[in-house]
């Protein structure tokens, strides 16, 4: 439906009157130069990539007949070129600079790659990481845009799944990926803090954004599966627990200190999902089921998604609410098969499935908006 | 120009000079290590599958003995006297055994980590020409490296087969 249209449905349902619809449109079109201009700056992006895609085309072709120390001069002089512009324009704000920002820091990347192919410099992949991420956090605090601190963020995630990848330190491969997810709470407590902060606020929204969706989506589907597995080097794994209990506890710390910024019951929600997740996937690493445990698992699962959508509530997110929602919704229909196994694709358990499946969806769509009115009360 | 103007022109400064310092300093000390006492090392096939790494030729170090017993500990310092003998045309292992024991006599000595019972000094690969993957699958017979030491670091500088440089075997062969 054109915005029009919907103006027009609006004053035939007597919303607005027609002098206030013909205002709205007015104030449409005249904004109308601010989307052109993004128009201008996606047409100008298309430019720059081809120029770049050329250039890094006629450079490739040639690569092995360019001599190390030309290669060298060269990178380091657009480095520099790209960093004086930048500094050039560190007083404004808008596309430009924080382009040649994000620019800067690629280069830096493709930087070492250089220097380690030059040198055929070995490594397991996240030192070169993390020499990045070291050099380009003071550059990511003086973005004014999202992009740096999501592109920091993303990277610095990459290199603890490498880090605990890597066959280094003696430690088994899952005792440091338990060990690196204390990280995840740690930019959950910098993200989730509500008081006075010097941090910039791009930065910190996206250590939320990044923090929650390690926590809930992909903490909770990762946890299922370790209920479902067996583990038996319980001492090693409470060691390396050590660390992500910890910062569990630095971001409860953090919720429960913003009492007064943020809504009281969100903040509560909120410190309750994080001990909940952190309960669910230590779990089934320090104790030893003698199996699957479906009803467990899925209870536990229900009890996060159930303390995300009280958060969303308070705090009147209405898209993670029908997300968390839909969610426990899901999981209900996958403990069902979890707990029937076989029985549920027979005739009978097919029938009985679908029935769940639409019983579901049906309590779900009747009685969310009662939900969430329940959980708004006081 | 106002005191935040400046304080914040004072970060941006830093900023962007921290990393362009910090890789001017990390070339330098990567082109001193690659400088340092050349020792040559003969090297043997590998599996030379590595996605993540381009056209790196992969390679295993012949050191002449087995320096990573099946009772090395793992990832703990090792380091590798090199010495070349009379008539030698490779540096072997002279002595090897945990840093913290070796002798401050022994004039090349390379340190590295035992990982899955293989010592590794990060001198494991060499950079080619993507003209030559075809060729380069596998590591040519009589191949052999050339290292740069310096502080027990070492930096590969070249590859030979057959004593002539890669690339000008490449050349002839081709």
């Amino acid at each position: 439906m054109s915005f029009d249209t919907k103006l027009a449905t609006w004053v035939g349902a007597g919303l607005l009157s027609a002098d206030q619809a013909a205002a709205i449109s007015a104030y449409e079109r005249n904004a109308a130069p601010a989307r052109r201009s993004w128009a201008l700056y996606g047409i100008a992006g298309v430019g720059i990539a081809a120029l770049a895609t050329g250039i890094i085309s006629l450079v490739a072709a040639n690569w092995s007949d360019i001599s190390a120390p030309v290669k060298l001069a060269v990178y380091f002089l657009v480095q520099a070129g790209v960093g004086g512009a930048l500094w050039v324009r560190r007083d404004r704000h808008g596309v430009g600079r924080e382009t040649l920002l994000v620019a800067f820091m690629l280069l830096l990347l493709a930087g070492i790659g250089l220097f380690a192919q030059i040198y055929n410099l070995h490594s397991d992949g996240w030192q070169g990481l993390r020499f990045w991420l070291a050099m380009c956090l003071p550059l990511t605090l003086l973005a004014r845009g999202r992009l740096a601190a999501h592109l920091w963020l993303i990277g610095f995630g990459i290199t603890a799944v490498i880090w605990a990848g890597a066959d280094v330190g003696g430690m088994h491969g899952e005792r440091r990926l338990v060990q690196a997810s204390g990280w995840i709470y740690l930019f959950a407590a910098l993200g989730l803090w509500a008081g006075p902060s010097r941090v910039p606020v791009h930065f910190v929204q996206a250590a939320r954004s990044w923090s929650l969706a390690m926590l809930l989506p992909v903490g909770t589907a990762l946890g299922s599966v370790l209920w479902h597995g067996q583990f038996d080097d319980t001492g090693g794994m409470v060691r390396a627990m050590a660390f992500p209990w910890l910062g569990a506890v630095v971001t409860v710390c953090a919720l429960l200190g913003s009492r007064g910024h943020a809504p009281t019951r969100y903040l509560w929600a909120m410190a309750g999902l994080v001990v909940a997740s952190t309960v669910f996937w230590s779990l089934p690493l320090v104790i030893p089921f003698s199996g699957a445990q479906p009803l467990a698992s899925a209870a536990s699962f229900m009890v996060i998604w159930a303390f995300a959508a009280v958060a969303a509530v308070a705090k009147g997110d209405r898209r993670l609410f029908d997300a968390a929602s839909v969610v426990m919704a899901l999981r209900i229909i996958v403990v069902y098969f979890e707990v029937f196994g076989s029985l549920a694709a027979t005739g009978i358990g097919l029938v009985l499935s679908g029935g769940v499946i639409l019983g579901v969806a049906w309590i779900w769509h009747r009685y969310r908006d009662h939900l969430a009115r329940s959980l708004e009360a006081p | 120009m106002t005191g935040t103007s400046r304080l914040h022109s004072m970060w941006m400064a830093g900023a962007v000079g921290f990393p362009l310092a910090a890789m001017a300093v990390w070339l330098a000390y990567v082109a001193y290590g690659s400088g340092g006492a050349p020792v040559t090392l003969a090297v043997a096939g590998f599996d030379p599958r590595d996605l993540l790494s381009g056209h790196f030729l992969t390679y295993r170090v012949a050191y002449g003995a087995d320096v990573c017993p099946a009772s090395a500990p793992k990832d703990h310092a090792v380091c590798v006297c090199l010495n070349k003998g009379e008539g030698q045309r490779f540096h072997t292992a002279a002595w090897f055994g945990a840093c913290a024991d070796a002798a401050a006599s022994c004039a090349d000595m390379l340190s590295g980590a035992c990982r899955n019972g293989q010592f590794v000094a990060g001198i494991e690969r060499f950079y080619f020409d993507e003209r030559y993957a075809d060729k380069l699958r596998l590591v040519p017979p009589d191949a052999s490296i050339t290292v740069g030491l310096r502080g027990g670091q070492g930096t590969v500088t070249g590859m030979q087969v057959g004593g002539v440089s890669l690339e000008q075997w490449l050349e002839d062969s081709h």
